[in-house]
């Protein structure tokens, strides 16, 4: 786990500001505000309907609020130009869904590289190899489709997508929800490993507080549209201060047997 | 006596073998996990028992033994469910046509099931259509309508994944309720072993078709015989228990709250 840079007084990475979010007239998140240090993790924990992933999706600048703002190092987020799409990067729930099925590994990542202009076109090819390197994967899924890779892979596949883009920030939707357990992990483990040696900011989304707990040093608790709670992690996994919080605990699945210490 | 009781069980699909062999008795009134991966053969393992094999799926060799009628719960309980018909209608029906009930009795029945599986206001609920209840009472419902036709045996396939975890933490303990006031025979498959380790005294870990392990819970977890159950367990991540648990928690998750997915 990374250390939080809460203590310093500088501007924050990201900020959410008093925002409020209607899909037609129902309002499903009300005034919602918390701020995000650079280099650090914040997870948003909330069961389904709390307005977590809506949350994800206005920071993506997919959604549009009705009221509020987003701040990425204190300047309000409008229309989103090239550099802002850039700056903000998402990785889905859903690899699969989230890449597109008729080009090659190679093919996607060459094409954001050329876009955005982030190499001389000579390097893109080294430029993809390393990213491969970056995620752990061997420079032979370059060529491979979508469909010939495992879940685990795709989802590292779009991880390095996100970080083609040297993104200011990392949002990450329920990263590992559609994975094998087994699999989670060694995810999970590679977003930790890269936020530390990159010194990633990211916002990290998810129902688990097994995954919370793995990669955060804060963590914002949502219910129904609002906070019920922003802790650090360590105080939060010591003694939560909402009930809510202590319910959301209590409910995890916990290998039943094994040493509470472990 | 054993409720199933699997001997040699193959299971082919069109690309070849899928399942090779496998021996596993469950007694009666066991609650038994069946952890594996996707592609481990746990979920055909499991329909197999019930006939429900994929199209193109089918066994080809050993026998499966059942003694007690049989009930299923599935991952998704709206596809489990006919969304054009109420849910009162499911449960009612299968009283009817496999329990031969007169309508009232059926319907007097139908409510008595949904008091038992922990749904609000049963006697209306009977009118609801799936759409509009909340994934937790869909399994709620999907788990009364197992209920209906009175089984021994409840094979449960992934029965809380798609549910929230306050949700799955009282499905799971409406399982051990079921199993212990009725006696059922569970059998309970995941690729969550922490899971697996609220419900089920005895699990078996398959891999690629085989089981590797198989034993008490609690022996398998703290003691792991196989390599494959080793890395399984190191898998599953720690949630630290609270110091100082708050006192109202549990009168807390009851308050009224938006239901429904806004993803």
């Amino acid at each position: 786990m990374s250390t939080a840079s809460q203590s310093r007084t500088s501007i924050p990475r990201l900020e959410v500001r008093g925002l409020q979010v209607s899909y037609g007239a129902t309002r499903v998140v009300h005034g919602v505000s918390f701020a995000v240090q650079a280099g650090s993790v914040v997870g948003v924990v909330g069961e389904s309907g709390s307005g977590k992933t809506t949350i994800a999706r206005v920071i993506a600048g997919e959604l549009e609020p009705s009221a509020g703002a987003v701040l990425l190092d204190g300047h309000a987020l409008g229309p989103r130009t090239r550099e802002l799409r850039r700056a903000i990067q998402v990785v889905y729930q859903d690899p699969f869904s989230s890449l597109n099925p008729r080009m090659t590994v190679v093919q996607v990542l060459a094409e954001l590289l050329r876009v955005h202009k982030i190499v001389p076109r000579a390097q893109i090819r080294g430029r993809c190899a390393e990213l491969m390197d970056l995620v752990r994967l061997p420079a032979s899924v370059l060529d491979a489709y979508p469909r010939q890779l495992s879940g685990g892979q795709r989802q590292r596949v779009a991880i390095a997508r996100a970080l083609a883009l040297g993104p200011r920030i990392l949002v990450a939707d329920e990263p590992t929800s559609a994975l094998d357990v087994s699999v989670q992990r060694t995810v999970l483990d590679l977003l930790a490993d890269l936020q530390r040696t990159l010194g990633l900011t990211i916002v990290l989304i998810s129902h688990d507080l097994a995954v919370i707990h793995r990669l955060c040093d804060r963590v914002v608790v949502m219910r129904a549209g609002e906070i019920v709670e922003d802790s650090g992690a360590q105080e939060f996994f010591a003694a939560p201060r909402s009930p809510y919080s202590q319910a959301l605990l209590d409910a995890a699945p916990r290998l039943a047997g094994r040493p509470a210490d472990l | 006596m054993s409720a199933i009781e699997l001997a040699g069980l193959s299971i082919e699909g069109p690309r070849g073998p899928l399942v090779h062999g496998i021996d596993l008795s469950v007694e009666a009134g066991e609650a038994i996990g069946i952890v594996g991966e996707s592609g481990s053969g746990k979920s055909l393992t499991l329909r197999s028992i019930i006939g429900l094999l994929p199209r193109g799926v089918r066994v080809s060799a050993g026998q499966v033994t059942t003694s007690g009628r049989l009930g299923m719960i599935f991952q998704d309980p709206l596809s489990a469910l006919d969304p054009l018909t109420t849910v009162g209608k499911h449960v009612i029906e299968i009283c009817r046509h496999v329990r031969g009930m007169s309508r009232a009795a059926a319907r007097a029945r139908a409510v008595e099931l949904f008091t038992e599986v922990g749904l609000p206001d049963p006697e209306a609920k009977l009118r609801s259509y799936p759409h509009q209840l909340s994934g937790g009472q869909r399994q709620r419902v999907v788990l009364a309508v197992a209920l209906a036709a009175e089984p021994e045996i409840l094979l449960c396939d992934e029965p809380t994944t798609a549910l929230d975890v306050t949700v799955q933490a009282q499905v799971l303990a409406l399982i051990e309720t079921l199993r212990r006031e009725r006696g059922l025979t569970v059998v309970f498959v995941s690729h969550d072993l922490a899971v697996i380790s609220q419900v089920c005294s005895t699990v078996a870990v398959m891999q690629a078709g085989r089981i590797v392990e198989r034993g008490p819970t609690a022996e398998v977890v703290t003691e792991p015989r196989h390599p494959y159950t080793r890395s399984l367990i190191d898998a599953v991540l720690e949630v630290p228990r609270p110091d100082a648990p708050a006192s109202d928690a549990a009168a807390d998750l009851n308050a009224p709250r938006t239901e429904g997915d806004v993803r």
